[in-house]
């Protein structure tokens, strides 16, 4: 006889819906699963076999036949292990086909006929169609916020089967969870000692999502400072809750207890990554990069001179794009990367920065720092700030600044100006939408053009310029036109980097 | 350009010929004697005084192809083309009549009346410097801008560049003495400097067009360095390294030898603090220069321009532009400042402070160095 359940497996951070179809014939008894299996998926026969068993039901010892459509794709993990048990006790008659008509299911089964849980369960249990999804209990949650079914969970295969024949109770259906997620774990922006510069840098690159790079001699707080950035940024938009609370899942991170991930990620990968950790990919299965887990918050990359130059021009594109495309010989991809880059690096090896007396580094030392980072690359920073190290009498004052909900509260206005343009931060600005949306007045082109003419900016500068002051704008509330007073504030907040990397190698 | 000069321009060009030979050369015979005889290869190797090492009949048989080859006219076009101008000991701006081992001509680009001041000093110095080194050459260059005392280096990396573009910056003059031809940039990591020496000062060489950055043209260079300045100070110099060949030089020729004292740590310093054991003239800035040298200086303050008013009243504060402005450029004059403690002792917003520093560095009054203020 023949039987079907729907579940799903992961290809990216997408889930794929998969159907589970079992035929059992007479014959002499076999088990076959066919439908492109790896390993773990090939082993299910085993555990389902023995969950069967230890659940009372009977093993059928005839010929067995499972495919996995579409039968193309290959099929990794154990997740489809609880739709063929549910497929096979049907097929054998020893369930009835009402029951799980119209059912899904995703989960692992223990030999006791336990259900455990699986990666990717967001992802997974929002690809299946069915208005009736059973995950595993600690994913219910999680499950719940993105599936359009009902979400139930069993604790065993046992009392899943007896409330789908109608012995028990059905398990109540699972309630996406609406609390607000708590800013725990975010440190207050408060606690910054002075610092006014890099601080108002960490406000505008919040507002307009612009690219930040930090550079300081070590213990002026860059990893600090870029620590509160993340709780400057408003909560994620549904849509990117979404896709966040999926990558995350895919590449098995710990979700929040509400199931979504609502506040931005911050992801501070070590200089050691691989080009394949930061960008995504691997040769199975296709897992999502640093850049991919970091999609709508902050990616830092603190030591920014130490990462392999390899990886650093990795980013480009996807930073551009705010997609990672990743082909391999048997499949391709596509993860969203929408993050915000903050760097942070010393002037120099010894991080002393040429400064007088004190710097260690010959000449050619500096020159093959700062020649890490690629012209293109240092051109994606429209914000570079030279941070300078808290005075000896701050460090003793408790910290007297803005708290991070304060200024929560403008970057939020800031970004939903940017969204009344049209995009979601005012990084994203075309030159066309610069000149409809924060036209310039004649003192500020006047005084741009002379930043031009003195070299001190450059064509490509002046665009993102622009948009650093439309969002300076948003955030001080000056209005559409943008004047000679934030221009040149934008101006300001772009520190020219070879006067910061190299500075007594070009100053003197 | 006469026959005579580009003649002895061709002779220099010749392969290993070298200030010595070439002395050694016109010493005996015109330019156009010489390079027709080398041409005939009927030039004898012993004819008269002393011979320079290395001279033999495999040199002048190289001597004689290659003369052969050599084309006066389209060689005479080429330093036209250039801009690079000969210079011969008969000439008024000769700077080497009593010098021991004069060159037997000088390639030059630039303002050629630099030649005759003579208050020229030579700022020498390891190319691998410290930061301290980098900042006392460039402050010495400075001064002696504002002295009017001409800067004469070897635009080198490290110490010799760093003087130059010190001096440059002020506005002075800059003679720099290469050891290459004056078409061929070396390092090339200095070019623009070049330029603007080129530009702004005098550029000499005794090597014709196209020669390369060989190793032995740069010791002789040195002894031109010597020999043009009125005193050599030595700002870093290596245990070993070419500073201390210059100094050898400058002694053979009776000049000042200068030295600014470095710390004992300091590897960079080691051989320049030698000299001082041994005897050299601390210089801890520029007036120590003048005092060894005797010259009489007065000094020139730089005072700070006033600031361009404004009249906008930002709304915020009830400071005006002009006030702001002032409020800035005092905090900056008492020293290099860093943005946060402007704005923190202004105690104004960072964006307004922000936005008149940079319009004062739009404008030129004031330089950002990274987030460091400094006057220009």
């Amino acid at each position: 006889m023949l039987a079907s359940v729907s579940s799903a497996v992961l290809q990216g951070v997408e889930g794929l819906p998969v159907a589970v179809e079992v035929y059992i014939a007479n014959g002499l008894p076999s088990y076959n699963l066919v439908g492109l299996p790896d390993n773990a998926c090939r082993e299910s026969r085993d555990r389902v076999r023995a969950a069967i068993s230890s659940s009372g039901f009977k093993w059928p010892n005839r010929k067995i036949t499972i495919n996995l459509a579409p039968a193309g794709l290959r099929k990794e993990g154990a997740a489809l292990d609880v739709p063929i048990a549910l497929a096979v006790l049907v097929a054998s008659k020893q369930v009835p086909p009402e029951a799980i008509a119209n059912v899904g299911a995703i989960g692992e089964l223990g030999l006791d006929g336990s259900i455990r849980t699986v990666p990717a369960v967001v992802c997974l249990a929002g690809a299946i169609d069915a208005p009736a999804v059973f995950v595993p209990c600690e994913n219910g949650r999680q499950a719940a916020a993105v599936c359009d079914g009902d979400v139930r969970c069993n604790e065993t295969l046992g009392s899943l089967i007896a409330s789908l024949v109608g012995l028990e109770p059905l398990a109540p259906v699972i309630e996406p969870d609406g609390e607000e997620e708590e800013y725990r774990d975010e440190k207050d922006f408060a606690d910054v000692l002075g610092q006014p510069m890099v601080r108002w840098a960490l406000e505008v690159a919040a507002a307009g999502g612009h690219h930040l790079l930090m550079v300081g001699t070590p213990g002026s707080g860059k990893t600090m400072l870029a620590n509160r950035l993340v709780g400057l940024l408003p909560d994620l938009d549904a849509q990117d809750a979404l896709a966040v609370t999926k990558i995350h899942s895919a590449a098995g991170l710990v979700l929040p207890a509400g199931g979504l991930v609502k506040r931005p990620p911050f992801r501070a990968p070590h200089h050691g990554v691989s080009p394949v950790a930061m960008i995504g990919g691997g040769t199975r299965v296709l897992r999502p990069g640093e850049i991919s887990m970091a999609h709508g918050g902050v990616l830092f990359l603190d030591e920014l001179g130490e990462y392999p130059v390899k990886v650093i021009d990795a980013l480009r594109q996807p930073l551009e794009e705010g997609v990672v495309r990743i082909s391999r010989a048997v499949k391709a991809t596509t993860m969203p990367s929408r993050c915000l880059l903050v760097a942070a690096m010393n002037p120099c090896p010894c991080g002393e920065g040429g400064a007088t007396g004190r710097c260690r580094c010959s000449d050619a030392a500096r020159a093959r720092y700062s020649r890490r980072l690629s012209g293109p690359v240092l051109d994606r920073f429209d914000l570079r700030v030279e941070v300078q190290p808290p005075t000896p009498e701050l460090l003793f004052e408790p910290g007297s600044g803005e708290s991070s909900e304060v200024v929560r509260v403008r970057v939020a206005k800031a970004r939903q100006k940017a969204l009344a343009r049209g995009v979601r931060s005012n990084a994203e600005l075309t030159s066309s939408q610069l000149q409809r949306y924060a036209p310039l007045t004649d003192d500020a082109k006047a005084l741009l053009r002379k930043a031009l003419e003195n070299g001190s900016l450059t064509g490509r500068g002046l665009k993102r310029v622009r948009s650093v002051a439309c969002t300076i704008a948003d955030l001080l509330g000056t209005g559409e036109m943008i004047d000679a007073d934030v221009a040149s504030s934008a101006l300001g907040l772009r520190a020219s980097l070879p006067s910061i990397l190299g500075r007594n190698n070009d100053e003197y | 350009m006469n026959t005579d000069r580009i003649t002895l321009a061709a002779l220099a060009s010749l392969p290993g010929m070298g200030p010595a030979r070439l002395r050694w050369l016109t010493a005996q015979y015109r330019p156009s004697d010489a390079l027709e005889k080398l041409r005939k290869g009927s030039l004898n190797s012993v004819a008269s005084g002393k011979v320079p090492k290395g001279i033999n009949q495999k040199l002048l048989l190289r001597w004689r192809n290659a003369s052969r080859q050599l084309c006066i006219e389209s060689l005479a076009q080429k330093y036209d083309e250039c801009g690079v101008s000969i210079l011969l000991p008969q000439d008024n701006a000769w700077p080497f009549h009593d010098d021991i081992e004069p060159p037997s001509l000088l390639f030059y680009k630039g303002a050629i009346e630099l030649l005759a001041s003579s208050r020229k000093v030579a700022v020498i110095g390891t190319r691998r410097c410290s930061s301290v080194g980098r900042k006392m050459a460039y402050l010495l260059g400075e001064a002696f801008a504002t002295a009017n005392v001409t800067t004469v280096s070897g635009l080198a990396l490290g110490v010799d560049g760093a003087s130059h573009k010190g001096a440059l910056a002020a506005g002075g003059r800059v003679l720099a003495v290469v050891g290459t031809g004056l078409d061929v940039i070396y390092p090339k990591k200095n070019a623009s400097l070049w330029r603007d020496v080129e530009e702004k000062g005098l550029l000499i060489s005794e090597n014709p067009l196209g020669a390369k950055p060989e190793k032995w043209r740069f010791p002789a260079r040195n002894r031109l360095l010597a020999g043009l300045s009125a005193g050599v100070v030595v700002v870093e110099s290596h245990a070993k390294g070419g500073s201390l060949l210059t100094v050898d030089e400058a002694l053979a020729r009776d000049k000042s030898v200068m030295v600014v004292p470095g710390s004992a740590l300091n590897a960079a310093a080691i051989g320049s603090n030698a000299l001082l054991k041994d005897g050299a003239v601390p210089v801890c800035e520029a007036s120590d220069v003048y005092t060894e040298l005797g010259w009489a200086m007065t000094h020139k303050k730089v005072v700070p321009e006033a600031v361009h008013a404004g009249t906008l009243a930002s709304a915020t504060s009830g400071i005006t532009r002009s006030e702001l402005a002032s409020r800035i450029l005092g905090e900056v004059g008492a020293g290099d400042v860093h943005m946060d403690s402007l704005v923190m002792s202004l105690g104004l917003p960072v964006h307004m402070v922000m936005a008149q520093v940079q319009q004062l560095v739009v404008a030129g009054d004031l330089r950002c160095d990274g987030s460091t203020l400094c006057l220009p």
